[in-house]
């Protein structure tokens, strides 16, 4: 087991230096002198000079990698161009917030599609059954900002119950960090519940005709054991997989959700570099977002053969 | 002549004399049977009415005696098993009958009294050792969920029970083999878990659907084996249903032929052997070369009648070599022709037309 964990992350590796490699030469190859971008209005010959100098551009591609790998690996992002400060702190101030939002929408998730996938796998065809699959259309289909508009307009101007956007940190008031999202982890659960209710309902589906299952009633188990002890167990296998997956999305960002309640979450860092020619940035963001998602993928791996005896014991 | 531990008398296993026009009511009911099944018919429902699947069956067993039913693929011998377990699958019905379990009607029970006799007075053994096991537990975890789900015992006395049941089924280091899980233990060895599993609440009847059929030829021989061990140790009922003749010949004590969800001969093992009556039993020896196959029952010519597409009259009518108008168009109905020894043939008893 442990031998498996490490050749998984020796697995991810390299393909963390290939893609840190093609985020590096986005910015190499983008169009336009970086050295006259930096040196704002009219600069002197000099300027530009020691603007090359500074930042090695006038280095070969393959030094200016290392020399931006070793940085990044320091915690050094470099500056944004706009404001000149370091990019590291805007991560170090966005990742939270985002972080809390994806966690709040993902046990929100979980909480609607567990139970609802159980349900509809125990009455397959039923009108609880077809509740579930119409919920699930709703999930996939409904666009985020609409629902995140719809959202604001009942609870925030209609019944005034919640902030219509904006992100209270959670280090200074819990609570109203929690309600200030409450919104958008709707949003944002809604699809996410979607999808992995309908999988919840035919893994469920899948394991409930197991011989297995027979088995178990054959001994006089009760109905309750034999869905969650016997079915849900083994149906998880794969749930926990998509579930590590669609958390990771989360993680990554969630651009439309973060813009409609304006808060200051790492979509919306991307979203704000891209509007503003940031590069740095941008290329912070999808380098960490890259991270973050090997990183999920990994789990995700480590956790399937964890919750798989089979894989367990190889 | 069937088998070592057929030898006791068996007065009595097949008692109450089915009438010459007897209808179903008149069952062979057995005053100390573990287990007695009356009219037992398993229907499926469609839009123009329900479809019998297995029809008016009547049989019992008496205490510590062993039932073969035997028949082709698709005679209903599954079903048949399930229902007693009230284990059908949720399309099937049981549209009439009674199971009578040492006095207790099962098909009257709710679901909540259903469930303590599962497991508990009468249990059952499956195909499909490979898959009958949850893959996500420990076989430790799966026995001692069978012995804790009817007696109240510490997880510690649940564990040295479990230990001692994976030593009567004959695992070696049954210590180590709890904590084993399904996929590390070969399709042998899983049956026996399946036979611990069964066991572990000393069941007054154990059913066993083809129980050494997935497995390899030399296994079967070891599973049959401990089988027989067993039933004489733990003295249960046992229904073993078996595509194999001469595993019949060396367990049963009473036959029971099934075709098309019909009881087409029903008898002593030793009548069964010595005196077939039904053309459909004769076409089963047929294929038993020297008494003994381990080939399915396939020789005889045809196919058994889709269900929804049995004749009118006899339901062996489209295969017999003896059919004639009246098989095609009225039912015989199963009768006694002495000793318990019933056949559903117009033409039983059928000695001077016998191939
Ligand atoms: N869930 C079901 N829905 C519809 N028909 C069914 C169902 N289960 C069984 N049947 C039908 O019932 C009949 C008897 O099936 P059963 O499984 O009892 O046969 P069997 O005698 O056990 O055969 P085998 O020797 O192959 O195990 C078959 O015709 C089968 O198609
Ligand atoms: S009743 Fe007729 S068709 Fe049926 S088994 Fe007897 S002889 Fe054959
Ligand atoms: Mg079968």
């Amino acid at each position: 087991m442990v031998q498996f964990i490490l050749r998984r992350i020796a697995i991810a590796i390299p393909t963390l230096l290939i893609i840190s490699f093609l985020i590096f030469l986005l910015q190499v190859m983008l169009p336009g002198d970086p050295a006259l971008a930096l040196a704002g209005e009219d600069p002197s010959p000099q300027a530009i000079a020691a603007i090359r100098e500074k930042f090695q551009l006038d280095q070969p591609i393959p030094m200016r990698y290392l020399t931006w790998v070793a940085n990044v690996l320091q915690g050094d992002f470099g500056m944004s161009i706009r404001t000149g400060l370091p990019v590291r702190d805007m991560l170090i101030q966005r990742l939270p917030v985002t972080f809390q939002l994806a966690l709040m929408a993902m046990i929100l998730a979980v909480l609607i599609a567990i139970p609802g996938g159980i349900i509809a796998a125990l009455r397959p065809n039923s009108p609880l059954d077809y509740t579930v699959s119409s919920f699930t259309l709703a999930g996939v289909s409904v666009p985020n900002f609409f629902l995140g508009i719809m959202l604001i307009l009942l609870f925030s101007v209609t019944l005034g119950w919640l902030p219509s956007g904006g992100y209270v940190p959670f280090a200074s008031d819990p609570l109203g960090s929690i309600r200030s999202l409450i919104m958008p982890s709707i949003v944002l659960a809604f699809a996410t519940s979607a999808v992995l209710m309908s999988h919840t309902r035919s893994a469920m589906l899948g394991t409930l005709n197991q011989d297995y299952i027979r088995t178990a009633r054959a001994k006089g188990v009760s109905e309750p054991l034999i869905v969650i002890k016997h079915a849900l167990r083994n149906a998880l296998i794969p749930i926990i997989t998509l579930g590590t997956i669609q958390f990771g999305e989360l993680l990554g960002g969630a651009v439309l959700t973060e813009q409609v309640f304006g808060i200051p979450g790492f979509g919306k860092m991307l979203v704000d570099g891209v509007f503003s020619r940031d590069y740095s940035i941008v290329q912070a963001v999808v380098l960490v977002q890259a991270i973050i998602f090997l990183i999920v993928t990994v789990t995700a791996d480590i956790l399937y053969a964890v919750a798989n005896p089979k894989l367990r014991h190889q | 002549m069937a088998g070592t531990f057929v030898g006791r008398p068996q007065e009595g296993v097949l008692m109450v004399e089915t009438q010459a026009s007897g209808a179903s009511s008149s069952s062979p009911l057995n005053e100390k049977a573990a287990l007695a099944v009356r009219g037992l018919t398993i229907s499926i429902p469609t839009a123009r009415g329900p479809l019998h699947l297995v029809e008016k069956l009547d049989f019992s067993i008496a205490p510590g005696k062993t039932l073969c039913i035997v028949g082709e693929s698709g005679s209903g011998k599954s079903i048949t098993a399930l229902a007693l377990m009230r284990l059908l699958h949720n399309a099937l019905d049981i549209t009439a009958g009674t199971v009578d379990l040492n006095g207790t009607e099962l098909l009257g029970l709710s679901n909540k009294e259903m469930r303590k006799v599962r497991g508990a007075g009468m249990s059952m053994i499956f195909q499909e050792p490979m898959t009958s096991l949850n893959p996500a537990y420990t076989v430790g975890n799966q026995i001692v969920e069978a012995i804790t789900t009817h007696r109240s015992l510490s997880a510690e006395a649940a564990r040295t029970e479990a230990v001692r049941l994976l030593r009567e089924v004959n695992i070696p280091a049954p210590e180590q083999r709890l904590d084993a899980y399904p996929h590390q233990l070969s399709g042998g060895m899983r049956q026996r878990v399946m036979i611990a599993l069964a066991l572990a609440n000393n069941p007054s009847v154990l059913i066993a659907d083809e129980p050494t059929t997935a497995l390899d030829v030399t296994v079967q021989a070891q599973i049959l084996e401990l089988m027989r061990n067993l039933r004489s140790r733990y003295g249960a009922s046992v229904i073993f249903i078996t595509h194999d003749l001469g595993v019949v010949r060396e367990i049963a004590d009473d036959v029971l032929v099934l075709y098309a969800g019909r009881v087409m001969e029903y008898a002593r093992a030793q009548d069964i052997f010595e005196n077939p009556q039904h053309p459909y039993t004769l076409g089963l020896f047929a294929a038993l070369p020297n008494g003994r196959s381990r080939e399915p029952l396939t020789v005889i010519p045809g196919l058994v009648p889709m269900v929804g597409q049995f004749p009118k009259g006899c339901r062996f009518s489209t295969r017999c070599a003896l059919a004639t108008e009246k098989c095609r168009m009225e039912q015989p109905l199963l009768e006694d022709f002495g000793k318990g020894h019933r056949v559903a043939c117009w033409y039983a008893p059928i000695e001077s037309t016998r191939p």
